[in-house]
């Protein structure tokens, strides 16, 4: 052992090595999903924020030629009043990658890449976060195999790739959360560090509305002996970084979003401003259809085992099972941070015999199990919609794959304690049993793609299983992409195509991609034009009937299949006109 | 694949939905003591279609009024959502659809279901009702053979009617439709001589 201090380049070196290692899990995340993007259509929403990307970049563009009334209202509202029920960041970073990597510098062909990156980007960052946070709060090895685990989770494969907010703001929501953690330390730097995270949270999605509650009720129940003590005193001491969010949250969240920049609280005479409308739009949100169990669901009362039973039949088993085992191996560490409960034990001196110090002050058990609970709080109410299917509680897949990643370390450990002597190499063992573990989800994502909507775990016996019991098959009709070599050989020149659930602008971005041929043109009656489609949904089914009816016959003339479940079905009128 | 073997398959007499047309059928619409008669119009276009648009009419129809008020084969989506193809004939308020078939060959037993198209039939989104029951009366020669009444949350509801006393002969058979409360109603019925 030598007891020389390290040099600094082995310093800097041991300070990067996390980055490092979390930038690389990025960058190859990054291009696995730029590779397969290729393969998967447009959903309904990303022709949405294609649209409003554009019209924000010619907004971008138009500052950076410094015209003189860019900052004035018609500009900004021109620009900004498109899809403005959601946020702008990310339509911003759609439009500005598109602007700059595909228009100005040539360097993506590809306009839908150049929109998809910024998304495909923020999902690599999550893994970032994801590993830093299992690194830090525990070790590497928690760390490495939360990222895998979170990379390989089909659901979240498939929204890694679009021009979307879900992936998006999962990767804020850890971002957030592991900013609050390191500010538990003490220090201004990482209170002002989540103060501005979920300035950025909140300019992603909604969902960040959430975050709040989860950093007060984890302050409350791991510092509940110390309040107490201090409301005794009359004093009531916040943590900076909650006062930071307070603080640095809504300015970010209005000075990065234009369109509130006027009438943000009311209007000139006096009507609510733009905030309350945007509130409003999420609040009262219409409810879409969603078929869980044989059911199309539309309207609340809805089923509180949705979210529970959709993760138990989209992540992959091996996830969960490490997940409950790591959750199993903290829980006695959870009681003891939970110090609001010292406040019951010092009443009951009984129960005193089961509290012991904990270590960590940080409560950093409490809050990764906030991190996984509270983005799913929403669906322990019946009234929250979910048409959504697994994405809205997105945020909660990171910590998931952190408990995960602890049941990893843990099998690991024990594989090594009995191998210990036997074997070569130290890393060998676990590195082995890493790789097998992670196999089953590589295998399962790996085999979702283009289908990731689709896809369901064995236990419910994969997507034909899903089907037979009732479950989603698909939303958004982004799986018209997977027809198009079909409709290229086959349609004869200027065909019209019923596209059914798929909007004009995705239709539109895969002819400019140069996937689809420019001759064939959507059209919006069922009664219309040569080709009609059917995205395979429950609640959809009529428009087969109204397909049987324009073109009176149920022949289809192609099936797209995964696994043998029907996805899309394509009829042909037999009289063209 | 499964193949299913009818244990014990009906014989069927007619199928009403196949003579939805002249000379077969004829179609009336009563309001109070006005008695209209529906014109038929074959080759229309079908057109229109798309999520919530509900059942297409098809290319032949009796016009009885406004654009829903028809009566022509459709298919509707039943609250399981499997397709029905059956008699559209959609109720007027404070009258009566009357589609009347001439020599039908009538069995011991008239046999058949009715329903509701699904997003009219299920209710709003925040649970109400979106209009009244609706009642199926069968007449042969003018004599009723029986009532069903289809209520929201009944589906694909079966009825069937005793015809034995005309059985064996041909008669005229008229389908009555008729509801209180006729907004929303997407109705349609289907039936046979057995």
């Amino acid at each position: 052992m030598s007891n020389e201090t390290p040099s600094r380049g082995a310093r800097l070196y041991a300070a990067l090595r996390p980055h490092l290692i979390g930038l690389t899990l990025c960058v190859v995340y990054v291009l696995i999903l730029m590779r397969t993007a290729r393969y998967l259509g447009f959903a309904r929403d990303e022709g949405f924020y294609f649209h409003a990307a554009r019209t924000y970049a010619g907004w971008f563009d138009a500052v950076l030629q410094h015209r003189p009334d860019v900052f004035t209202r018609p500009a900004v509202d021109a620009a900004w009043n498109v899809n403005h029920e959601h946020p702008s960041l990310m339509k911003s970073l759609f439009g500005l990658s598109w602007l700059f990597l595909h228009e100005k510098w040539h360097l993506i062909r590809q306009e839908s890449l150049a929109f998809r990156l910024p998304g495909m980007v923020m999902g690599g960052i999550g893994l970032w976060f994801t590993y830093l946070f299992g690194l830090r709060a525990w070790n590497h090895r928690v760390g490495l195999f939360a990222a895998l685990a979170l990379a390989l989770m089909p659901r979240v494969f498939y929204h890694a790739h679009l021009d979307c907010f879900d992936v998006p703001v999962m990767t804020m929501w850890v971002a957030v959360l592991y900013c609050y953690w390191r500010a538990t330390e003490g220090g201004l730097r990482w209170a002002i560090a989540t103060g501005l995270m979920w300035g950025l949270a909140l300019e992603t999605k909604h969902n960040a509305w959430f975050v709040p509650f989860l950093v007060v009720a984890h302050f409350v129940v791991t510092r509940g002996r110390e309040i107490f003590a201090d409301a005794k005193g009359a004093k009531f001491p916040l943590p900076l970084s909650l006062v930071a969010m307070a603080v640095l949250g809504p300015l970010v969240f209005v000075a990065l979003w234009p369109w509130m920049w006027f009438d943000l609280l009311h209007t000139a005479d006096g009507r609510p401003g733009r905030l309350s409308e945007y509130v409003g739009f999420h609040l009262n949100h219409a409810y879409y259809n969603m078929e869980f169990l044989g059911y199309n669901w539309f309207r609340p009362p809805f089923p509180r085992t949705y979210s529970w039973g959709m993760i138990l039949l989209t992540v992959p088993g091996i996830t969960l099972l490490l997940a409950v085992i790591g959750l199993a191996l903290q829980l006695r560490r959870a009681l003891r941070e939970a110090t609001l409960l010292d406040v019951i034990v010092d009443r009951v001196p009984a129960l005193a015999r089961l509290r012991a110090p904990v270590g960590d002050q940080r409560g950093t058990v409490l809050l990764v199990g906030m991190g996984f609970l509270v983005p799913l709080a929403p669906w322990f109410s019946s009234k929250t919609p979910i048409f959504g299917g697994t994405k809205h509680w997105f945020p909660a897949y990171p910590f998931l794959a952190i408990m995960a990643g602890l049941g990893f370390a843990w099998v690991a450990s024990k594989l090594e304690e009995n191998v210990r002597g036997k074997v070569r190499f130290a890393w060998l063992p676990a590195t082995a049993l890493g790789a097998v573990l992670a196999l089953p989800a590589l295998s399962q994502t790996a085999h979702s793609h283009p289908f990731g909507l689709s896809n369901y775990t064995p236990i419910v016996g994969g997507a034909p299983g899903a089907a037979d019991v009732g479950l989603n098959r698909q939303f958004w009709g982004f799986t018209t992409g997977s027809l198009v070599p079909w409709f290229n050989e086959h349609a004869p020149q200027g065909a019209g195509v019923y596209i059914h659930d798929t909007t004009y602008e995705s239709w539109e971005m895969l002819q400019r991609d140069g996937y689809l041929r420019e001759d064939l043109r959507p059209v919006w009656q069922v009664g219309e034009g040569r080709y009609a489609i059917v995205h395979h949904e429950l609640h959809m089914n009529e428009v087969d009937y109204q397909i049987w009816q324009a073109y009176q016959s149920p022949a289809t003339v192609e099936v797209l299949t995964y696994d043998g479940v029907p996805i899309v079905s394509v009829y042909e009128r037999a009289v063209t006109r | 694949m499964r193949l299913l073997v009818n244990p014990a398959p009906a014989q069927v007499l007619y199928d009403f939905v196949e003579h939805v047309r002249p000379p077969d059928a004829s179609v009336e619409r009563l309001d109070g003591d006005n008695r209209r008669a529906c014109a038929f119009q074959g080759g229309n276009l079908v057109a229109g279609g798309g999520l919530g648009q509900g059942a297409l009419p098809g290319p032949e129809r009796y016009l009885c009024g406004e654009a829903w008020n028809y009566v022509g084969v459709t298919v509707i989506e039943d609250m399981e959502h499997r397709g029905r193809r059956c008699i559209w004939s959609h109720p007027v308020q404070g009258g009566v659809m009357v589609t009347t078939f001439e020599n039908v060959p009538v069995g011991r037993k008239l046999h058949g279901h009715h329903g509701i198209a699904y997003e009219a039939e299920r209710g709003d989104d925040f649970g109400n009702d979106l209009g009244g029951p609706v009642e199926l009366r069968a007449l042969v020669d003018g004599h009723p053979v029986g009532t069903s009444v289809h209520h929201d949350n009944e589906g694909w509801k079966g009825y069937e009617f005793d015809t034995a006393a005309y059985a064996g002969t041909s008669h005229r058979v008229s389908f009555e439709v008729r509801s209180e409360r006729a907004g929303m109603r997407h109705y349609c019925f289907e039936g046979d001589t057995r």
